[in-house]
């Protein structure tokens, strides 16, 4: 075994430019997958992880049943044995129960449909960033009371200034109706066209109050530490919530649209690359092919002397192997600097990319990853697909007799 | 002992329609210890004969048997042990693996019978050296002259101690004064270590030191001469 991985070497360095051209491409076509494939997960990590961590949090607490009917019906107590269960998990970093309620709100002669985030600022403070996106004014805070933020677009469809009042009609939980007068103390723009046009924060209290909803919540969303302790805690949190006639559910199976947009693009960025890898694996097959071609003679006297086919075979097998293993750990190498580079400095958008990321409520930056996965799977598919281009001339050398080889000269 | 032995042997080459006998029915004997030079005109089948009975190629008709084994009967992997034990190769030219030193060419073989590292390398050198050419040890083929390519060739071809060496043509590519070494040496070997050599070649000098002398003519013995 040794041997032929010696032999195998040293057949490689024959004809050092073709081997380093080759060595090459299998750099690139890597450092390449590992530079966009860092883009394409560190972007969307960026996305849920704002986006998770706005609304939907990594995993959310529901009544069972409120997917399908998000109605004050399916509202839940928040007990302290709720409160207990998420202050005590080290994976949990903050979370926010809400309550949600469609609402009639009205200035004057203006009304409109308005969705009410019945948030409590002790809470909500610390989990999202919505503080951050006051406009004009000020957010809620534990004081608050009888005070509502808007989004600024229903800020201006009311034609409202801070201070003013607007009257707030909605339906309490017994199903009737509910009426209240609501201070504006600020305006939010959250960078979603729908939730500005009728997105109102009230303090969780003041909400639960107006709709006679004493303790109720409709979701708590939770943040925590990273991605991967979503399966761990989603587990145990359903052990023991699920009794209760609670779920407790994935930001992919609160926002499903986010989620299919991600697999959407994600899809694409993989079928690119499979593209690319598919290149060079052409390139493989050409240098395999020659270098076995020019080889022949020596194959066959190989032959005569008693090497078997599946040994010489193996040997050819080992030289692409060799040089793609080459070319992958020094292309993973590359790869990850870029992208190291990038997690440290993030390409900062301009021009029409950054407003549309603005509008979104993102920052308008590129950022990566270094996620392991990354360098696995693309390791294993150039791997793989090297393998799969070597079969051809790896069979003739498997098929060649050794006559053929000697007269070939 | 009858060490080789073919009956009727017969090899027609065709491509597409024109038809070639390259060998008619031969029937041949060697014994174990001899020391035979196949000489005759360009064409007149001799690398045919020694492919044939190098299991190389397969026969259109008739059979060989090496020690009594019939080698048709042999699977190709069987063929290739058999070849690695048996027979060494020695051809015209180009006969070394050019990454491999003459040490590591010469080793091929022992390797590839799975015999260990130190036994290994203490065979090579006591060939090496029996061929002296112990100072090539370290050398690549194209650092070597083509005289001192094939002694490493024939190095290879009794590293293994086979009960046959076939060579076609080992001379050819060589200057006379080169080849009538070479030629010695593998007479010397055949001498001291009692290797059958079968040697293929209308070199003058060659067939001056046959031990015994066929004569091939269009595929047919048109002469077989014993000189001792
Ligand atoms: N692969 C082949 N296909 C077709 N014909 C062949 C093939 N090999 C040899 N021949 C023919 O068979 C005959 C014998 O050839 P062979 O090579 O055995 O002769 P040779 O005595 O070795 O000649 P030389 O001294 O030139 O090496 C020749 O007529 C040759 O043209
Ligand atoms: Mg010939």
């Amino acid at each position: 075994m040794k041997f032929f991985l010696k032999f195998a070497w040293r057949n490689i360095w024959r004809n050092k430019r073709r081997t380093l051209i080759t060595i090459l491409a299998v750099m690139f076509a890597t450092s390449l997958t590992v530079v966009m494939r860092g883009l394409q997960l560190g972007s969307y990590a960026y996305f849920i992880r704002t986006i998770a961590g706005d609304y939907s949090g990594y995993i959310q607490i529901q009544r069972a049943g409120y997917k399908d009917d998000p109605s004050l019906r399916k509202t839940f107590h928040f007990t302290e044995d709720i409160k207990n269960l998420l202050d005590s998990n080290r994976d949990v970093v903050a979370y926010s129960p809400r309550l949600f309620a469609n609402v009639l709100v009205s200035s004057g002669e203006n009304s409109y449909g308005g969705l009410i985030y019945g948030v409590d600022p002790n809470f909500e403070v610390k989990y999202s960033n919505f503080h951050n996106k006051i406009v004009k004014g000020k957010f809620l805070n534990s004081s608050s009371s009888g005070e509502v933020v808007l989004g600024y677009k229903l800020f201006q469809n009311l034609r409202l200034n801070i201070g003013d009042e607007v009257v707030i009609l909605g339906q309490g939980i017994d199903g009737g109706l509910c009426d209240g007068k609501f201070k504006v103390v600020g305006v939010v723009k959250l960078g979603y066209t729908e939730l500005d046009n009728m997105v109102i924060f009230m303090g969780l209290k003041d909400l639960q109050d107006f709709l006679y909803a004493e303790n109720r919540v409709s979701v708590i969303s939770v943040l925590l530490s990273d991605f991967d302790r979503i399966e761990k805690v989603k587990k145990n949190f359903s052990d023991i919530l699920n009794p209760k006639g609670l779920v407790v559910l994935g930001w992919d199976e609160v926002m499903v649209e986010l989620k299919q947009t991600i697999d959407f693009d994600n899809a694409s960025g993989i079928l690119f690359l499979a593209f690319l890898i598919i290149l060079v694996a052409f390139g493989i097959l050409n240098t395999v092919s020659m270098s076995v071609f020019e080889r022949f003679n020596e194959f066959g006297i190989s032959l005569a002397i008693g090497f078997k086919n599946q040994k010489l075979a193996l040997v050819v097998l080992f030289e692409v192997v060799i040089i793609a293993i080459i070319g992958i750990i020094i292309g993973c190498f590359l790869g990850g600097l870029v992208n190291y580079y990038i997690i440290k400095n993030p390409i900062v958008l301009t021009g029409e990319y950054a407003s549309v990321y603005e509008d979104f409520g993102f920052e308008p930056k590129l950022v990566s990853s270094l996620n392991p996965r990354i360098f696995v799977n693309t390791a294993l598919s150039i791997l793989f697909i090297s393998l799969i281009s070597a079969l051809v001339p790896v069979y003739r050398v498997y098929k060649l007799e050794p006559l053929k080889g000697i007269r070939y000269t | 002992m009858t060490l080789i032995k073919t009956e009727n042997l017969t090899k027609i080459y065709s491509d597409g329609k024109v038809q070639v006998e390259a060998l008619k029915s031969v029937n041949l004997e060697i014994e174990a210890g001899e020391f035979v030079v196949v000489a005759g005109p360009s064409g007149s089948g001799k690398t045919t004969l020694l492919n044939l009975i190098g299991g190389l190629d397969k026969p259109t008709d008739g059979k060989v048997y090496l020690e009594g084994v019939d080698i048709s009967l042999l699977k190709r992997d069987e063929m290739a042990d058999f070849r690695l034990r048996k027979i060494g190769f020695i051809f015209q030219a180009y006969n070394l693996i050019p990454v491999l030193t003459a040490f590591e060419n010469v080793e091929l073989p022992l390797i590839l019978l799975g015999i260990s590292e130190s036994e290994r390398r203490k065979r090579v050198m006591e060939v090496l050296n029996l061929l002296e050419i112990g100072e090539l040890a370290d050398k690549k083929p194209n650092e070597m002259s083509g005289g001192q390519q094939q002694r490493v060739a024939v190095a290879r071809a009794i590293v293994t101690n086979p009960s046959i060496v076939l060579a076609d043509e080992p001379t050819a590519h060589l200057d006379s004064k080169t080849g009538a070494m070479l030629i010695d040496l593998m007479q010397e070997m055949n001498r001291k270590r009692g290797i059958t050599f079968v040697i293929c070649s209308h070199d003058p000098q060659v067939i001056q030191k046959a031990g015994r002398l066929i004569k091939l003519r269009d595929g047919t013995i048109e002469d077989d001469k014993k000189f001792w």
